[in-house]
């Protein structure tokens, strides 16, 4: 009786484990992650960050990149809310897994770190590309920078960049600032153009060049000064968060720990800022910091409470939402003054600015147009480093009914005056026609 | 059934059976008209029931589907709500006022009918109402027809003119059982407000002329062709006047009939202010004030009863009245107060204007120029008849007879300029051909009936004959037996003309072309109910706010019977928004996804029959058969815009959709759509797999790859197929 | 779904506490134990035989079975018989049973109470038959298909019958519609061979022992579900019954994903869509007439009507295939003759004795001055009146309307409804008649068009595939 009670019971929590989505409205801070390494050395060697996230509450499910039994989903399920990929030169990944899988485990909305290295397979490769994110073709090419590289007292080595070039945003590296720069060693990229959804958070300093270092330089270099971006983070628009590197070393523990200090610079930290600054980007792309939900949207007449199947032009209404930021561990209210509401028919009628109460609540209030038709309360907002939120709530609004408008018009009195003198002019005409004589 | 009220009068055996009960001849008569009359209405509404034998009691087309959901919607909600009653699930986002942009008649008549029926216990359903609305109101269209008939000639004319236009095919290809349309009741008030006019005008009472106001107003309420009336009566008017049959009559008829009606007709919302603003109304009113100068003369002459001073003030105030007329109107035009004519009245003095200004008029195949076969279609022997109708009016020239020639002449002509209008030339067609035939008959009739009887009542008649008879009293055998070969061929024409109508009737004008039958492999009757499978799918299947978007001849029934939201519909009352569209339709699939994107589009509906050889759909090549051409789509789109311009889906001037197709067409959407995976698909024996049996060819582009669209659904035979607009796709991709 | 898993995880550790502290309904035990789940079709039907003895003194009369709250919900029958005489003459007598409750039943436990025909005395044994029907059991897994897959299901249960009385024998067998079985809970002794799945046997459970199984299965039958229907029965004494149904249907099933390709739907029909159904059969009374099938955009022309002595199937097709989470709805007309369904019980009584069918809302409309009306139904209903206007009616017509949910085939069972009526109302509306108008006429001539215009359309059903399934088979919810 006890072991199959105890067997059931492993079985259940089995299924549990499995089948349980934590990724949810209520919890965006993604829990299970599949991380697919080359060999388990990197697991020791990258222990620090690892560990860092681990006591974050994340499980991390640590598989060989070509593991045959690998697999993202199962009956259509994910199994994972996020994947690390510290597999640089893999050509072909095993089980189910391939470029495509891993996009479209991106599309439904969830998480991908991904860290290339010199030497980045073509897989690899593609799926930056598809992200937005161009590597150097020279497969052996490595940034290089003369001016800026990290000193140490061994050997001179101008691969091993010290950049401390920052994305300006608090919400992506977190409120305190980073002062040691970070070291950074592999191959730099370059950001499409044409992809407005990829930003640089670590960008090279305007000195470096990327070139395979062992060859002569025969030609210029395509990618040089601070176009060559070392670390740059996408956000989709379905707000699934993707992290690209251009070195898996920057994450070892051997980065981690070791001082830095930058050439031409006095100034020596004895502890370099990858550990702070690649926490806080993990923080981000995991969704522990800078996401956004927009709660309840309300709207009424004024005066009214509840929400009308439909307006009538130059009513008078309000409008709410409630917009609130995840802290990593609750929703706590979210606090701008930017956010706007359009009044939305093809084109924005109404635009205006939502006043908040401080507690999470924006409001305003606004006439109709006196524009009948099927408008849209759209709310579009979109800072660095935030998920985006895109509202919208659609509305008719009709004319006026035949009984709503004014009985008698100014402009009008001559006409009544006319058509009342010309029927008592009848009227006296009349009599006078008949009675006299 | 198929004999003709004109035989029935003077066939033998039932002349008997009235001697056989003892009745007068005037009681006789009556008898006969009467009973005559009654079999013609059954025979009025009965012969229009063909398309329920074959298929069901259902609405039919495109239009009525709408005029069916707006009465459904006034039964429901009542007449205020109906009155004010903003329809958001139209003409998305911009909505449209229904209320106030148609013409209510139809549906108000159709929901009293329904009221009474239900207050008297009549457990109906609205459908069969509506369905049967439009043969109620061709029967009653025979009783007015008669009395008209009557007013113009005398009762045998008004029993042939009722007879005839009872199963005259013009009449009813617009009022079948199902084709619940303006025009079904449309005729019937035209007719009553003619024929109440022109008893105004030989009786001069007012009364008559108050009638015909109303008949006006109705009218008015019904359909947009009242402009018609208001145009020719006061052609009518002047034609009186300048022919010098002014007379007192004319100016009450005239003044009465046109100031009530003006005000009634004030009232529809549709209408408003054009009697007084529009420039298709204008000479209404200036042939109004001419009939005041003119009443100003006649009372100016009798005060100074001297003819030379008359004259010298005739000049002077007709002179000075045309000469601030046209004054006036100038001014009126310059200001704007006046608006000019509309494109629809150009279009119908000049057949080629629609053409190259405005293509959505152009589009809609009911508004080509009339083909001659379409005339003898419609009409058969009324058109032989119709000019010795004309002839017989001349002879007997009056009030009334000048006017049906007018009416007459006016609407032939505009019937020739399009095939829709032949509607409204049949009463006038029926009416005169009427006149002709029992003239005919009746003189014929005499002429043998006065052998019959002894020589000096034969005098009597001859007496009373007209002068051509009394000619002929020479040659009696020939001029006897003529006679009634001429009777014998004139029945004989009378039955082929009924025998003509009942077989047009049943075949061409009774399907309801939502439902489409056709012949088995087994000469057994296949039926394609595509079009309800894919609305009835709308409506079950997918959000209650979802929008479609497809080419606006589909928009009614899509709100109707999917009820889901349109982008257009076939009330094209804004052509940028049919013309965003077309745009849609003929370019390529991503610059089309922002088009769908930008109107908030969840699913395109595209017509197609390439599999069952159904010609008439979306990307069809003949542009003049039928209106759903893919070109007109292209023409419209580039009528706006600029960018889509037609040579581009044409070959060297030819239109094709084979291999040899031009670029553009075979990757703009409408193509994509409509073939998806046809390549696929083997639609005949011994054929290629995407054979198009619809243009008979075999299609040039058969892998077709959709990025932003996806297959929603597709009904059995492929007829309609409905596309998803995916949303939100590639999520990484930038921009 | 996890939360289905997780609340029954909960359920079972509460009571694999609750059980040590051994709360028992003394005097019976179960010697053995058989039960079978039949997962072939999508409604559950389990067969189960217990031989119960009384191990105490006192006379048992009750027997008590016990279901978890989950299952109690998605109950729409439970039958139960004794069996009596040997071997050969072997006969099943039916026994009442209704639900009860317990007064300390662990964790939310229900119960049904099976009386027994004649209390079980110290050491006799009996055996018991059950036949319970679980609706709505089946939770499609993954719970969205495209069209080239087929459907996966869970079925949760127990491999122990949860049960307040000591077990010494027991065993369950799983039935499954195909051998493609994707998972299940391993319960030590487990086999599985084919479309067979066997639990047990487990010998001396404890009372309110229960450990929890999942199966994990392929089940393509069509997951059809009436979500609505209405029933009116319109009674003339003119000679017919006229009966309409309306139904709301709806795919339950795993849900719809993706494109729809009428190609792939056409050419493959075995690989592509084989959850969805085409057509399901009615089963009609004999000697039907004037049979139409309609919808509120009008008439559905594939459908065909097969009429034999003793009942006439109606073959519906809808408009379109139904796929999982898509719906339609239809009307379904009929007429039979009056001499079948009403009955002249005593002098100007009559009773109409007519099929409940499986309707939620049964409408009964007698004719217009018939009076006071009285219903014989088998089972427990909701009653109420109303007043119709149809054709010509003055007073309006008296209607009964009967409704009950959560309906399975094993409801079809007559019932019956007096009323008393005056044969002189017959003649009141002929005599209204007189004055009828041509439009009235037209109106009714539609109706039987309508009819007629049914059965074209043969061959519309030339690609439609083999199983159609039974209307029977529909759950009511």
């Amino acid at each position: 009786m006890f072991g199959k009670l105890l067997s059931t019971l492993l079985i259940s929590f089995h299924l549990f484990a499995i089948l349980c989505v934590s990724f949810s409205e209520e919890n965006p801070t993604d829990r299970r992650v599949l991380v697919l390494l080359e060999d388990f050395a990197i697991k020791s060697s990258h222990s620090l960050f690892f560990k860092s996230l681990e006591t974050r509450g994340f499980d991390l499910d640590f598989k060989l990149a070509d593991d045959p039994k690998l697999a993202l989903q199962r009956y259509g399920k994910y199994l994972y809310d996020a994947v690390i990929l510290f597999s640089p030169t893999i050509d072909r990944f095993g089980g189910s897994i391939d470029a495509a899988s891993l996009l479209e485990f991106v599309d439904s909305g969830h998480d991908l770190i991904l860290a290339a290295d010199a030497s980045a397979s073509e897989l690899i490769r593609e799926i930056a590309v598809e992200c937005g994110v161009d590597f150097d073709e020279d497969p052996a090419a490595l940034v290089i920078d003369h001016m800026s590289y990290a000193v140490s007292e061994t050997e001179e080595d101008h691969t091993l960049i010290a950049s401390d070039d920052f994305i300006q945003s608090e919400v992506i590296l977190g409120s305190t600032k980073i002062e040691a720069p970070v070291l950074f060693k592999g191959i730099g990229h370059s950001i499409n153009p044409a992809n407005n959804l990829v930003l640089t958070v670590l960008s090279a300093s305007p000195a470096a060049y990327s070139a395979n270092p062992k060859s002569k330089l025969s030609n210029p270099p395509t990618l040089t000064g601070s176009a060559i971006s070392l670390v740059s983070i996408v956000q989709a628009r379905n707000n699934a968060r993707i992290l690209i590197s251009g070195s898996l070393s920057m994450f070892s523990n051997r980065f981690f720990r070791s001082g830095v200090q930058k050439a031409g610079t006095t100034s020596k930290h004895e502890k370099c800022g990858n550990e702070q600054f690649l926490t806080e980007l993990s923080k981000w792309v995991f969704h522990e910091s800078g996401h956004l939900k927009a709660v309840n949207v309300k709207h009424h007449k004024v005066g009214e409470k509840d929400e009308p199947s439909m307006y009538r032009i130059k009513d008078d209404l309000d409008y709410s939402v409630e917009v609130y930021e995840w802290s990593g561990t609750s929703w706590e209210p979210y606090l701008a003054d930017d956010l706007q509401v359009q009044f939305y028919m093809m084109s924005p009628y109404v635009l205006k600015t939502l006043s908040t109460d401080q507690k999470g609540l924006y409001y305003t209030s606004f006439k109709v147009p006196d524009v009948y038709g099927v408008f849209q309360f759209k709310v579009e907002y979109q800072r660095l480093g935030y998920t985006s939120l895109s509202l919208s709530k659609q509305i008719p609004v009709r004319p006026f009914r035949h009984n709503e408008y004014e009985r008698f018009i100014p402009a009008a009195y001559p006409y009544y005056g006319a058509s009342f003198s010309m029927m008592s002019g009848f009227f006296i005409f009349t009599m006078v026609y008949l009675y006299t004589k | 059934m198929e004999k003709s009220p004109a035989d029935l009068l003077a066939s033998p055996g039932l002349s008997s059976l009235l001697k056989s009960l003892k009745l007068k001849t005037k009681q006789q008569e009556l008898l006969i008209r009467v009973s005559i009359l009654c079999l013609v209405y059954v025979l009025a509404f009965i012969a229009r029931l063909f398309s329920v034998l074959r298929y069901e009691s259902m609405i039919h087309e495109f239009d009525p589907y709408f005029n069916y959901r707006v009465t459904q919607f006034l039964t429901k909600k009542g007449f205020y709500e109906f009155w004010n009653w903003f329809d958001s699930e139209s003409w998305y986002p911009l909505g449209r006022i229904i209320g106030g942009t148609l013409y209510p008649g139809l549906m108000v008549t159709a929901a009293l009918i329904y009221w009474t029926l239900r207050f008297l216990r009549f457990a109906v359903h609205i459908r069969e109402v509506c369905v049967l609305t439009a043969p109620f109101f061709a029967a009653n269209t025979t009783l007015v027809a008669y009395f008209f008939g009557k007013e113009l000639w005398d009762s045998g004319a008004g029993l042939v003119a009722a007879a005839l236009i009872a199963i005259c095919p013009g009449y009813i290809s617009r009022s079948v059982a199902g084709s619940y349309d303006n025009e079904g009741v449309a005729i019937f008030a035209l007719l009553l407000t003619f024929y109440l006019f022109v008893k105004a005008v030989n009786t001069g009472s007012l009364a008559w002329a108050l009638a015909s106001a109303f008949g006006y107003f109705y009218m008015v309420s019904a359909w947009g062709g009242y402009v018609f009336i208001i145009n020719l009566i006061p052609l009518y008017v002047l034609v009186l006047l300048v022919t010098g049959r002014y007379s007192m009559r004319l100016y009450v008829a005239y003044n009465c009939m046109y100031v009530l009606g003006m005000l009634l007709a004030m009232q529809i919302r549709f209408v408003g202010f054009q009697h007084v603003q529009s420039g298709e109304h204008m000479a209404a009113m200036g042939v109004f004030f001419l009939m005041q100068v003119f009443y100003f003369l006649d009372w100016v002459k009798y005060l100074l009863n001297d003819p030379k001073k008359f004259h010298t003030f005739l000049r002077i105030t007709v002179t000075s009245a045309v000469g601030l007329g046209v004054i006036s109107l100038g001014v009126g035009t310059a200001s704007g107060y006046i608006s000019p004519w509309t494109g629809r009245f150009y279009s119908l003095l000049d057949p080629t204007y629609a053409k190259d200004n405005i293509p959505i008029i152009a589009s809609v195949s009911e508004h080509q120029p009339t083909a001659w076969s379409s005339f003898m279609f419609d009409f058969h022997i009324l058109l032989l008849l119709f000019p010795a109708g004309l002839y017989f009016c001349f002879k007997r020239l009056s009030d009334a007879t000048i006017f049906i020639v007018m009416y007459g002449l006016t609407s032939m002509y505009f019937a020739g300029v399009m095939v829709r209008l032949i509607l409204v030339a049949t009463p006038a067609v029926c009416l005169i051909s009427a006149i002709a035939v029992s003239a005919t008959i009746k003189n014929l009739t005499q002429l043998v009936r006065a052998k019959s009887k002894p020589a000096p009542m034969g005098k009597g008649t001859t007496s009373t004959k007209a002068s051509s008879k009394g000619t002929l009293d020479q040659s009696m055998p020939f001029q006897r037996n003529g006679a009634v070969a001429l009777l014998l061929g004139a029945f004989y024409l009378l039955s082929r003309y009924a025998i003509h109508c009942t077989w047009v009737t049943s075949e061409a004008y009774s399907s309801p072309s939502i439902v489409l039958a056709a012949r088995g492999a087994h000469g057994n009757r296949v039926i394609f109910d595509d079009y309800r499978e894919a609305y009835f799918w709308l409506r079950q299947n997918t959000p209650q706010d979802a929008k479609v978007m497809s080419w606006w001849d589909y928009g009614y029934q899509i709100t109707a019977m999917g009820n889901r939201t349109v982008i257009v519909d076939n009330n094209t009352w804004n052509n940028t928004h049919i013309a965003t569209v077309g745009r849609a339709m003929s370019s390529y699939e991503d610059e089309a996804y922002e088009i769908m994107r930008s109107l908030d589009v969840n699913y395109v509906l595209v017509v197609f029959g390439g599999v069952t050889g159904y010609s008439s759909d979306d990307i069809n090549k003949s542009s003049l058969v039928t209106y759903y051409a893919f070109l007109w789509m292209v023409r419209i789109g580039g009528g706006v815009f600029p960018i889509i311009k037609e040579p581009d889906y044409l070959v060297n001037g030819e239109y094709r959709v084979d291999k040899g197709a031009a670029p553009k067409m075979l990757n703009c959407l409408m193509y994509k759509l409509s073939y998806y995976r046809f390549g696929e698909l083997t639609t005949e024996y011994g054929k290629p797999p995407g054979y198009d049996r619809a243009r008979g060819v075999e299609i040039g582009n058969k892998d077709i790859k959709l990025e932003h669209l996806e297959e929603a659904f597709t009904t059995s035979n492929w007829i309609a197929q409905l596309f998803a607009a995916v949303v939100l796709s590639l999520s990484l991709s930038g921009n | 779904m996890a939360a289905v898993i997780f609340s029954l995880l909960v359920f079972f550790i509460s009571l694999f506490i609750t059980t040590s502290s051994s709360l028992l309904v003394p005097g019976l035990q179960i010697l053995h134990a058989e039960r079978q789940i039949d997962l072939t079709s999508h409604i559950v039907r389990v067969y189960l035989t217990l031989k119960v003895e009384n191990i105490e003194d006192d006379p048992a009369s009750k027997v008590l079975l016990a279901f978890p709250p989950a299952q109690f919900d998605h109950l729409s029958l439970v039958k139960a018989a004794v069996t009596v005489g040997k071997k050969r003459k072997k006969s099943y007598v039916p026994l009442e049973v209704n639900p009860t409750e317990q007064p300390d039943a662990p964790n939310g436990t229900k119960y049904y109470t099976i009386s027994l025909l004649n209390p079980l005395l110290k050491g006799e044994i009996t055996t018991l038959e059950i036949l319970y029907i679980l609706s709505h059991s089946l939770e499609p897994f993954p719970a969205e298909i495209s069209q080239s897959e087929s459907q996966l299901v869970y079925y949760h249960d127990s491999a122990i019958i949860l049960s307040p009385y000591h077990i010494k024998q027991q065993a369950t067998l799983v039935k499954t519609p195909t051998n493609k079985v994707e998972s299940f809970t391993q319960v030590e002794p487990t086999f599985r061979t084919g479309t067979e799945l066997k639990y047990g046997p487990y010998e001396d459970r404890n009372p309110y022992s229960y450990s929890p199984i999942i199966v994990h299965f392929e089940n393509n039958n069509p997951f059809a579900v009436v979500e609505e229907l209405e029933r009116e029965i319109e009674v003339s004494h003119w000679g017919s019954v006229q009966v309409t149904e309306r139904y709301k249907l709806a795919h339950a099933g795993a849900k719809h994903k993706g494109v729809f390709s009428r190609v792939e739907y056409q050419s493959r029909p075995t690989g592509s869509g084989v959850s969805s159904f085409k057509h399901l059969l009615a089963e009609l009374p004999p000697r039907v007439h004037s049979v139409y099938y309609r919808d509120d955009i009008g008439n559905i022309s594939s459908s065909r009507l097969r009429i034999n002595s003793k009942k006439s199937e109606l073959l519906i097709e809808p408009r379109y295939p139904l796929f999982g989470g898509w719906k339609s709805t239809f009307v379904i007309g009929y007429g039979v003759p009056l001499q079948d369904f009403l009955f002249e019980s005593a002098a100007g009584a009559r009773y109409l004795n007519y099929s409940f069918g499986c309707p939620l809302a049964d409408t009964v409309v007698l004719p217009e001055g018939s009076k006071d009306p009285s219903v014989e139904v088998p089972f427990a209903v909701e009653q109420s009146l109303q007043t119709k206007y149809s054709y010509l009616d003055v007073i309006g017509r008296t209607v009964v309307v009967l409704e009950k949910n959560n309906v399975v085939p094993e409801h079809n069972v007559p019932f019956q409804v007096h009323y008393k009526f005056n044969p002189i109302f017959m003649l009141a509306e002929p005599l209204m008649l007189l004055g009828v108008t041509s439009s009235e006429e037209a109106a009714r001539w539609i109706h039987s068009l309508q009819d007629a215009a049914l059965n074209p359309g043969k061959d519309l059903m030339s690609y439609s595939k083999e199983n159609g399934s039974l209307l029977g088979e529909l759950i009511y919810d």
